[in-house]
């Protein structure tokens, strides 16, 4: 199978680099609960905007991300987080 | 222990009195039906996240309430007239004394991306 690859990205003009998938984990994944008044902890997974990073760049499985959603938003409920940050108001 | 999480936001800019006094009747309410406060965590003053009311700032509390449904119900009622409250948010959690260590482990740890970043 990976030879498979290797060949068909080597058609592609990429060399002979075989590109094997790193798989990513969160540190989220560990934990039981994921606690929505730790506001250190969830700005982790959040952009400079203050939007929640998607799991194909933090890592987390679907459970831990489902969690994660809950508890951010949560926090921006009782203002610990904001809903968006870096917004200048225009008058 | 099963039961409640209710964290709740005061105005800063009221005095020690009308909060105490807020408190007391929080308090009051909740025993009038039914329920008990078994744990009251005061966070303090913290800044938020935006602006609530006009306020930069708020007096964050938690209390950790018996599983009583009516009495959490007349809590949340209460928040939504007094004006002294800024936000409020109650979640059901299945063991309040759990939570509550892990709120006290919080505060006087820092967070936990530390420790888990360590690990």
């Amino acid at each position: 199978m990976a030879r498979g690859k290797a060949t068909a990205a080597r058609r592609r003009g990429l060399g002979n680099r075989i590109i094997i998938p790193r798989r990513k984990t969160s540190e989220l994944n560990k934990l039981k609960a994921i606690p929505y008044k730790d506001v250190e902890l969830l700005k982790n997974y959040l952009t400079e905007r203050g939007r929640i990073l998607p799991r194909r760049i933090s890592g987390n499985t679907a459970r831990t991300q489902r969690q994660l959603r809950e508890a951010i938003k949560r926090a921006r409920n009782i203002a610990l987080l904001s809903f968006s940050e870096g917004y200048v108001s225009q008058d | 222990m099963q039961g409640y999480e209710s964290v709740f936001i005061l105005d800063p800019n009221a005095t020690e009195e009308v909060q105490n006094g807020l408190l007391d009747k929080f308090k009051a309410i909740v025993e009038g039906q039914g329920g008990k406060i078994v744990q009251h965590a005061k966070w303090g003053r913290r800044k938020l996240a935006y602006e609530v009311k006009k306020r930069s700032h708020g007096i964050y509390h938690l209390y950790y309430i018996s599983h009583a449904p009516q009495a959490i119900k007349a809590l949340e009622s209460q928040f939504r007239l007094e004006e002294g409250v800024l936000k409020w948010l109650s979640v059901a959690v299945d063991d309040m004394e759990a939570e509550h260590a892990a709120f006290e482990k919080l505060r006087t740890h820092g967070s936990l991306s530390q420790t888990l970043s360590e690990r």
